[in-house]
Parts: structure tokens; C-alpha cells; sequence
């Protein structure tokens, strides 16, 4: 693991002492590693680990019916719940409430206001620390960009992300969106989102990235309504289920109407 | 169980005492409690629930006589695991047809009675084709165009054949079937269900057809047509209309990104709305679909209210 070191301090002790919870909600940015840190809880319990395919209703049920009847300590890892449907998050209150004997399930989470709260109350939520310089200077490659790699990324998620993309190529891309948004047509505008990913199986680059991205370099460039506009997307960016491709589009209106 | 296994069974005379029936098809279903009926020299008695009969049942007699009882989604034999148990053994010489309108594969009963439900399924068309062509002297086209608005289901193919045969003894006698069928689906005697409208309801916000685009957006809502999937198309078309209609360049294609289906759609419905209207649609799209998702306002309200801005503004 990288980083994490007072988390890992504080659940080694809770384990030492035999208090560490049965269900566990972890919080962490994307690419902040929360679904292996879920692999690395189960083996300081020494248990196994079972990661869940997807957070759909019957996955939830199958995995529930599952922990009734394993007879080692288990791991299961709901990864990635943000966009939990509420059938599922409702499957799994009873188990949290009453988890069966040598059931420990963990859950990742973007944001905990992704969750309900009858969920949240019936576990303990663990927020990831942030990861130092030094920490992510650790997971660079690419030595010749490092100090915009360090600008752009806060999570080893995304430096593995900007580096697979080139981060030369991709900062000239931000840069170019940034010098012509206000000034090409209309139509021509919209294309931008073309070169953005809005789904998983969509290719592109990825959307909160890119708008980290021209935060930091709208903020050099002191083009402040460009930072406000976007750091406001980017917050919006937390709810799963929002449409990325329209929230990409209402971004692009209000820093064209601005900055014209 | 399949409806094969169920036929052999009752040319074998071969009875259960329990059996399930799920599925849409309730026309067939019924053909076959005749047939067990038949079969087993047994009267059809429908129940309301089984604990109607559940005393009577327990209290035997030499004299009493044995019946197929015919109960629809009872809770009692669904839930009951003790009743379940002992259900053949209360029978006795009875024989008990569960219907069930839905099934759910998740539940306990299914996985316990997996191999005794039959599903009925919808008849293939070549099959149903056969069955009505039996029943009434209609064209293929007049027995098509029939399937086709009782969407293939058996049941109502016979209810609405049963119309045309009732029109034709009572109202209008020596009227040959097919001009007595085209008759009445013009004048809506036979139901015709409401059709996928949604991109018929996108067109007419685009054209600003007011009456037409709530008469669609009804019928949209009439067919179950997902809230966050019109307003998804709402928002993809008034975009591509917005990128045609504020292109300057010669070649609108290539400076949209739009494919030629998106293109030729979009130039349809070009200066119905300005600019400024069109973007204001795609905020209020936006705004809307983040609103919902975040529980601030409840979907029911938002096509409504983004048509109504649509058609008031500028």
C-alpha cells in the first residue's frame, strides 16, 4: 500500500484488540486505491477476500446468501457503491445490522453522501488520507514531467491515468480548449466533448482529470471564473448517477458566456 | 416443467395432485385446466384462497366428491413452507392449480418449485396465426394487422375477435369479417395500444406543436416510457439542433461531429427556437436531471415543466 500509514496504524490496533468492525465504509477519491486498501484490510485479518463483480441487487443477494454459509473468515469488497441502486443498498441493511459469524463485508465509496444513512450508521467510516509528495512522487514514472504530474494528481489512481494518456499530449489538449473555448463557433465548441470520456467504455480522456487539469492552469493563468466554474463541475462530479455528458455541456456554456 | 411434459402427462393420464401456471398466455392455460378436467373426470372449481377450502378439505368423507381447485397467486401456499409440505397429503384425491400473474425468480418458492411451474409463454406468430385464422375468416394482413395490436397475446386476440363476431351477429348482419374488423379498429372498438412516441413527442417540442407534444408525451407516459430516457433524447436533439443552427461553416457536418441521421433530423426542426431558447433548454435539461438524481425534485414534474419553459419562452 502507499500511504495510509495512520489508517493502517489505527486498523492493525483495532484488529490487535479484536474491535474492528464487521462492516467498514472506506471514502477516498478516485484512485485513492480504495479497493485495494479493502484487499489489504482482509489480509491484515487474515481472511479471504471475495470482490464483488458489481453492486447490482442480486450480486448483493448472492454474496449475503454466501457469507451465511462460510465456514473461514471472509473479506467481502462492495467496491465502488456510489452508484448503488436503492433496492441493493436497502438488501443490505439487514446483514450490516446482524453481519453472520466470520463475515467482514467493506464498502468503497467516492462520497459517503452517496449512501444512505441507515447504511452509514450501521458501519464505521474510515476516510483515506491524503497521499504526500512524496508518497506519489513514488508511483511516478515519468521523472521528466514530474512536477506536473505533482500539480495535476492528488491520487496514484491519477497518475497512472495521466501517464497512460502522455501527459505532454494531454496538457497541450487542456491548454488548447483553454486558448480557443471562447473564441471558435458554437457547434465547433461541442466537439471538445469528443475527446472526453463520459462512461467507462467510452474512449477519451477522463473527465474529472481534465477539469482538474484546467483548474490548475486556469489558476496560473489568474482566469478566476474559469476555476470557479469548474471547481463547481468538478463537485457535481461526485454524484454517480449525474449525466456527465450534460454536466460536461452546461460547463462549457458557462465559461463560454463568461469568457466572451 | 414444459407445457410438453404437461401434455404427456395428461395423455398418459398421468395427473399431479399440484401444478403452477405462470405466464401471460391465460387463454392456453385455460385450454389445458379444461383438458385436466377432462381428463380426470374432475369438476373445475376456481377459489378465491385455498384457506376456502382448506376445512373442508381436512374433513373427509367417503362421499365427498374430488375436484380441481383453480386459485390465483395465494399467498398462503406461496409463503407457508409447512404447508407446502403437507400440500399433497390435505389434496388427498383433489387436484390444485396455483395461477401465478407474475414470478419472481428470486424468491424462495421459485427455487423450491422450480420444476413443477410451467410458464405459458406467448405463442410464435406463425403458431397464433394458425389459432385466430381457426377461429375467424380474416385476410393474413386483416389476421396480422390483429396480432400486432393485441401484441401477440392469445387472450385478447380472442376477445377482440370475439367483438368483431358480436358485431357482425348483432349490428350489421351478412358484413364480411374483414370489413367488419376494419370498422372497428377505426373507430377504436378494438384496442390498439399506445406506440413508442417518445422521438414523435421529441419532434413536436422541436416543431413547437403544443397540443401534439403533450398528447405524445401521454401516450410516452401511457407505454411506461422512463422519465430520465425522454429527457435524454429531449437533450441530445435539442443539442444537435443547436449545433446545426449556429453553424457558420459551409460543411455542417464536419464542424458539428453530428452523423448524417443526426444531421438530416436536426435541419428538420432548424429556427423554431433561437439560440439563446435552445440553450436554455439544455440548462434547464441539465439542471433537471441533476434535481432528481440528487432527490431535490421528484421526476414526475420535469418534462412537464422543461416543455412548458420550451414553449413560453422567448
Amino acid at each position: 500500500m502507499i500511504g495510509q500509514s495512520n489508517l493502517i496504524r489505527t486498523i492493525k490496533q483495532q484488529i490487535q484488540e479484536q474491535s474492528f468492525p464487521r462492516f467498514s465504509i472506506f471514502v477516498g477519491e478516485s484512485g485513492s486505491e480504495k479497493n485495494e486498501f479493502a484487499k489489504y484490510v482482509a489480509t491484515m485479518l487474515g481472511a479471504n477476500f471475495v470482490n464483488l463483480a458489481d453492486c447490482k441487487v442480486d450480486t448483493i443477494r448472492d454474496m449475503i446468501a454466501d457469507a451465511y454459509k462460510i465456514k473461514t473468515p471472509t473479506v467481502y469488497g462492495i467496491n465502488d457503491a456510489d452508484g448503488m441502486s436503492i433496492q441493493a443498498k436497502n438488501s443490505l441493511l439487514k446483514v450490516t445490522e446482524e453481519p453472520p459469524n466470520k463475515a467482514y463485508f467493506v464498502m468503497t465509496l467516492e462520497s459517503v453522501d452517496n449512501t444512505l444513512r441507515t447504511i452509514q450508521s450501521r458501519g464505521a467510516v474510515y476516510r483515506l488520507e491524503l497521499y504526500s509528495s512524496d508518497e506519489l512522487r513514488a508511483c511516478i514514472h515519468d521523472r521528466a514531467n514530474m512536477d506536473i504530474i505533482l500539480e495535476l494528481c492528488s491520487t496514484p489512481g491519477d497518475i497512472e491515468i495521466l501517464e497512460s494518456y502522455g501527459v505532454t499530449d494531454f496538457c497541450s489538449f487542456v491548454e488548447k480548449v483553454i486558448n480557443n473555448i471562447a473564441t471558435v463557433g458554437g457547434s465547433n465548441a461541442f466537439k471538445i466533448g469528443q475527446k472526453i470520456r463520459f462512461k467507462d467504455t467510452d474512449e477519451g480522456y477522463d473527465l474529472r482529470l481534465f477539469w482538474k487539469a484546467f483548474v490548475v492552469i486556469c489558476f496560473k493563468c489568474n482566469l478566476y471564473d474559469g476555476v470557479r466554474i469548474t471547481s463547481r463541475s468538478l463537485a457535481k462530479l461526485r454524484t454517480k448517477t449525474i449525466n456527465r455528458a450534460m454536466l460536461f455541456d452546461s460547463w462549457l456554456l458557462d465559461i463560454r458566456q463568461i469568457w466572451r | 416443467m414444459e407445457v410438453t411434459e404437461l401434455k404427456a402427462q395428461i395423455q398418459s393420464h398421468q395427473i399431479q395432485p399440484f401444478h403452477i401456471f405462470a405466464g401471460n398466455e391465460w387463454k392456453v392455460q385455460r385450454v389445458y385446466l379444461e383438458m385436466l378436467a377432462k381428463v380426470s373426470g374432475k369438476e373445475l372449481r376456481y377459489i378465491d384462497a385455498f384457506a376456502d377450502i382448506y376445512r373442508s378439505l381436512n374433513n373427509r368423507s367417503f362421499v365427498q366428491k374430488s375436484y380441481i381447485y383453480v386459485v390465483r397467486d395465494d399467498k398462503d401456499i406461496m409463503t407457508e413452507e409447512k404447508l407446502q409440505k403437507n400440500l399433497v397429503e390435505i389434496l388427498g384425491t383433489n387436484t390444485l392449480v396455483l395461477l401465478l400473474t407474475t414470478l419472481d425468480k428470486r424468491f424462495k418458492f421459485y427455487k423450491t418449485y422450480k420444476d413443477t411451474i410451467i410458464e405459458f409463454e406467448a405463442l410464435k406468430p406463425e403458431i397464433l396465426h394458425k389459432y385466430i385464422d381457426k377461429e375467424i375468416p380474416l385476410s393474413d394482413e386483416n389476421i396480422d394487422k390483429l396480432m400486432e395490436v393485441c401484441e401477440y397475446d392469445y387472450g385478447r386476440c380472442l376477445l377482440e375477435i370475439d367483438k368483431i363476431k358480436h358485431y357482425r351477429n348483432r349490428f350489421v348482419k351478412d358484413i364480411f369479417p374483414n370489413d367488419a374488423f376494419r370498422i372497428l379498429l377505426k373507430d377504436g372498438v378494438i384496442y390498439t395500444p399506445p406506440k413508442d412516441a417518445i422521438f414523435d413527442f421529441v419532434d413536436a417540442v422541436l416543431d413547437r406543436k403544443v397540443n401534439t407534444a403533450f398528447n405524445l408525451y401521454q401516450q410516452c407516459m401511457a407505454v411506461g416510457e422512463s422519465t430520465m430516457a425522454i429527457l435524454t433524447v429531449l437533450y441530445n436533439n435539442v443539442k444537435a439542433v443547436l449545433q446545426v443552427q449556429s453553424c457558420m461553416s459551409s460543411d455542417v457536418g464536419k464542424s458539428t461531429g453530428l452523423n448524417y441521421f443526426q444531421l438530416t433530423n436536426a435541419k428538420k426542426h432548424l429556427n423554431k427556437y433561437s439560440n439563446r431558447m435552445l440553450v436554455q433548454i439544455l440548462r434547464l435539461c441539465q439542471q433537471c436531471q441533476q434535481d432528481v438524481v440528487t432527490g431535490r425534485i421528484d421526476e414526475e414534474f420535469v418534462i412537464d415543466y422543461i416543455v412548458t419553459s420550451a414553449f413560453i419562452g422567448d
